[in-house]
């Protein structure tokens, strides 16, 4: 709660400037399990824009999804968070749970990987939409049908009308994602997360999904952000990239730079994992030695410089994220492409 | 062996599917659902084949009818060209013995109860194989193999190994038996980017080390490239194109596997436009199954049945259009 005038003040400035965007401030998570505590996240900071994808990239255990959970206010007890996330320069971190489940439903929405799971295999799709309608506004049984299956076209459900009157087992894999979306929009959020949204999807469908969200997230002005262990995925459908390993963010930049000039070995090798469609059969992919550290266990020094091949005397002192080019952080001692 | 019976033996393929059908009977429908439809293609020592398409175009249910559950519905499956439904008892059972497969889900197909040393000795007792020092050491050998070091994971149970490690277990299963195919079912498909080039590079490994044979099956086209000398596209329950890998991913020539080409292509603004949905395979399109999805469909295609026809060496496509003539 702010109170003094200067608060009020900074506050205002802070809430014109920062109008719906989502402020991720040194957010950090400590789980308490019965080993004692697991350090989730640390020190996480992020910027989620009107109209934009941030990518959050990185592998399981990483702390990408306990992040976005965190900011949902969807961890149980047992989770510890600190730091701050301003969604239009509201706080949401230590809200009180009823405030925040109806900015859940208002101002942020999440899509799950795996659609079958969270949807209602006993109801109709289109009053599952229509449920979630009323649940944000105080309409009828008719028109939130009627708003229901805009929202199936919306998302590009073919023939909205009929497929409405569809149960969950009745659709593709793609296509119960698309009515998940349509429930998240139902109440125009402000910030969408994906949490791996296509993962379990093929090929064809996961770049009509991924193209969905590019196409709603410029019609609503909402901001999107995908969360992905596939670097390549990230690439093409996000415009601001952070990559996040042992619950820290070790790279982040606008994508066309990150991309373009990737600074942070361990980005480099999540890069270089990916197979190309252009590479000869039978050629060994780069692989990331070793695996991620125990995160019940504080690390002295840099987290990856046990895989890192380009580890030096510097990385036994923890790196900070800090802008290394305009617009470009990295937490390396030793930058590729950068001599030090 | 003789000289003459070796290359008999290198001519015969080690597996052969011909014109294999499918069909399931599922309540509620008057007519069966037909999961795969004269399927025929063949996989030689020593190489991989590749088989990609959509959920629901039948290629697990091909994969299943290889190791006889269930048996197909027509057609023949030959391993080194013995029919695989004429056989009964002891010869059935050494028969399946040659073919193993790994499985998508690591956690589901290993018995959480478990040590990693039991799962994987599991094959090998069941069978009977060797004395209990005999067996034992075999495990070592195998976990060896697939890059785990026996002393540090071998008591331990599925929950405690990482994805990446419980798939390993699963590929040691898979090898306890000295098998000659080992059927990849999205075998890496739920793993994390990193994990799966450590998975994918295994795979390799092993193939070249014991000289595996592999059916791999998956629907992302750029794994099934990295792995594969040969390639099958299925539709629907068909083989649309089937070829040399090398062939099929520089020159597409069905629509459909240009599409899916299109859909991990690298260049922005590849042709990704929206294709709509499989039909059901209750009831397939008449003509080729993939004439509603295919902008280049005509008034043919819905009349007859596209065969699949050479239209070059090591390259067969099943359209009346195809992209390209050679």
């Amino acid at each position: 709660m702010v109170t003094s005038i200067e608060g009020r003040v900074a506050s205002t400035i802070n809430s014109v400037a920062t109008e719906n965007s989502l402020i991720v401030d040194r957010l950090s998570v400590a789980f308490n399990s019965g080993a004692g505590d697991v350090y989730a996240v640390n020190d996480v900071s992020l910027r989620v824009t009107p109209g934009k994808t941030l990518g959050i990239v990185g592998e399981s255990g990483s702390g990408k999804s306990v992040t976005v959970r965190a900011v949902m206010g969807l961890l149980g007890h047992s989770a510890t968070v600190s730091g701050s996330a301003r969604l239009n320069g509201e706080e949401l971190i230590g809200m009180p749970e009823d405030q925040l489940r109806r900015r859940r439903g208002i101002k942020l929405a999440m899509v799950f990987q795996d659609p079958m799971s969270s949807l209602n295999p006993t109801m109709r799709i289109g009053s599952q939409v229509a449920e979630a309608v009323r649940h944000h506004r105080n309409v009828g049984r008719k028109e939130s049908w009627s708003d229901a299956v805009e929202l199936l076209r919306s998302v590009r459900v073919p023939d909205p009308e009929r497929r409405a009157r569809d149960y969950p087992h009745q659709l593709s894999g793609g296509m119960r994602q698309r009515v998940m979306i349509a429930m998240a929009l139902s109440a125009r959020p402000s910030v969408l997360f994906a949490d791996e949204p296509t993962t379990a999807l093929d090929v064809t469908t996961q770049a009509q999904i991924l193209t969905l969200l590019d196409d709603l997230k410029q019609r609503y002005g909402m901001g999107v952000v995908l969360i992905t262990h596939d670097l390549g995925i990230a690439a093409r459908h996000t415009d601001d990239l952070a990559v996040m390993y042992a619950g820290r963010v070790v790279e982040s930049a606008p994508t066309k730079k990150l991309i373009g000039a990737i600074r942070m070995p361990y980005t480099q090798a999540l890069m270089d994992a990916i197979p190309r469609i252009d590479a000869p059969s039978h050629s060994p992919l780069a692989t990331i030695e070793g695996s991620p550290p125990d995160p019940s266990k504080r690390i002295s020094g840099c987290a990856f410089a046990a895989r890192c091949p380009h580890v030096g005397d510097r990385c036994v002192t923890t790196p900070l994220l800090a802008e290394g080019e305009p617009g470009h952080r990295w937490a390396c001692w030793y930058p590729l492409g950068v001599d030090t | 062996m003789s000289a003459v019976a070796q290359r008999l033996e290198a001519s015969v393929p080690l597996l052969e599917l011909r014109g294999v059908s499918k069909e399931f009977h599922v309540p509620g429908h008057r007519t069966p659902l037909s999961a795969i439809s004269d399927v025929s293609f063949s996989v030689h020592d020593g190489e991989t084949l590749g088989l990609v398409g959509e959920s629901g175009c039948g290629k697990s249910t091909t994969a299943r009818v290889i190791i006889q559950a269930p048996k197909p519905t027509r057609g023949q499956v030959l391993l080194r060209g013995v029919d695989l439904a004429s056989l009964r008892g002891p010869a059935l059972r050494r028969a399946r013995r040659q073919v193993q497969m790994v499985f998508q889900d690591p956690y589901s197909s290993l018995d959480p109860r478990w040590k990693v040393r039991d799962l994987v000795a599991e094959p090998i007792r069941v069978n009977h194989i060797g004395t209990r020092d005999e067996q034992l050491k075999r495990v070592e050998e195998l976990l060896h193999l697939v890059g785990l070091n026996p002393k540090q994971y071998g008591d331990r149970r599925p929950r405690n190994l990482s994805g990446g490690q419980a798939q390993r277990v699963g590929i040691a299963r898979a090898l306890a038996l000295s098998p000659s195919l080992v059927i990849c079912d999205e075998a890496v498909s739920s793993l994390d980017v990193s994990i799966r080039a450590q998975i994918l590079n295994l795979l390799e490994d092993l193939h070249r080390e014991l000289g595996l044979t592999y059916l791999f099956i998956a629907h992302d086209l750029t794994v099934v490239k990295h792995v594969s000398d040969w390639v099958g596209v299925m539709y629907l329950g068909r083989l649309s194109e089937y070829g040399r890998s090398d062939v099929i991913y520089r020159s597409p020539a069905h629509p459909y596997t240009s599409s899916l080409l299109a859909a991990v292509s690298e260049v922005p603004g590849a042709d990704r436009s929206e294709v709509g949905e499989i039909p059901s395979s209750f009831s397939p399109p008449s003509g080729c199954r993939y004439r509603t999805r295919c902008p280049y469909a005509q008034a043919r295609c819905a009349e007859e049945v596209p065969e699949l026809r050479e239209i070059a060496e090591n390259h067969r496509v099943a359209c009346h259009f195809p992209l390209i003539a050679h």
